[in-house]
């Protein structure tokens, strides 16, 4: 295995509890940093990753905190990938679309802040147990 | 996150400190909803010393805010930072609820 695709990544394991998100909070921000993202980016893509989370602990494990959920990240420069991986029931992102943001009531947030941080919001179909999304963002240009 | 409820010039003011995530937010919703049950209005959110914001946190807003409306009452928040002003924004929210710089400012009306 080459040595240098394998020093830009690390893998952050955390029980399936909202307790945890602070530190997953914390781990993306600082990966955001070494990316070069600015700030404001920076804040969009640390909550999507928040909320992604979230969103495995009530719908994919119905709040089980004894259930893990695996984040793979990938710090290249000017480029994060996030892999967030669950072994819940299978979710299809159609069915995380969320409320219009017209539409004012609680919940269905999510989704919208999640696809305003990442270029790139896709399930990997090919996992076979669980669910694995992608998101990608790389740094935009103008606010580089 | 710490809540203080403050009793500001007869006006009380729930002042959450920190971050509001799925984790904080059911303790914010506990205080929110307590004083919905009581009829307050308004009823005012402190929010100066709040950090992050998530979902979670937003939606307790709103349930808040669609409480209070139930019985007439409004929900007033104040103090927003910019980061928390902004996902407001982003939500459309900032149109719903009424946000304001200070507690003086609620009180000069």
């Amino acid at each position: 295995m080459p040595r240098t695709q394998e020093n830009n990544r690390f893998i952050l394991t955390i029980p399936a509890d909202a307790r945890w998100l602070a530190i997953v909070r914390a781990a993306i921000t600082k990966a955001c940093e070494l990316a070069a993202f600015p700030p404001t980016e920076a804040g969009h893509i640390v909550l999507a990753v928040d909320e992604a989370c979230s969103n495995v602990i009530k719908y994919a494990y119905k709040h089980d905190p004894f259930q893990k959920i695996v984040l793979t990240v990938k710090v290249s420069d000017r480029r994060l990938e996030v892999f967030v991986d669950d072994e819940g029931p299978r979710v299809r992102l159609e069915d995380l679309q969320g409320r219009s943001l017209d539409d004012v009531r609680p919940g269905g947030l999510g989704m919208h802040l999640i696809r305003r941080a990442f270029d790139t919001v896709a399930f990997d179909g090919r996992k076979r147990r669980g669910n694995r999304l992608k998101l990608v963002r790389t740094v935009s240009e103008e606010k580089a | 996150m710490k809540i203080e409820i403050v009793d500001y010039k007869g006006m009380k003011v729930i002042s959450p400190a920190g971050e509001i995530d799925m984790h904080s937010s059911p303790i914010l919703r506990k205080e929110i909803m307590a004083f919905v049950g009581q009829r307050i209005t308004p009823l005012v959110v402190d929010l100066k010393e709040v950090t992050y914001i998530d979902s979670s946190g937003i939606a307790t807003f709103v349930e808040g805010l669609k409480g209070a409306m139930s019985y007439g009452g409004k929900l007033k928040l104040l103090g927003l930072a910019p980061q928390i002003r902004e996902i407001f924004s982003f939500s459309k929210l900032d149109k719903v609820f009424e946000i304001h710089s200070s507690a003086d400012d609620i009180i000069q009306g």
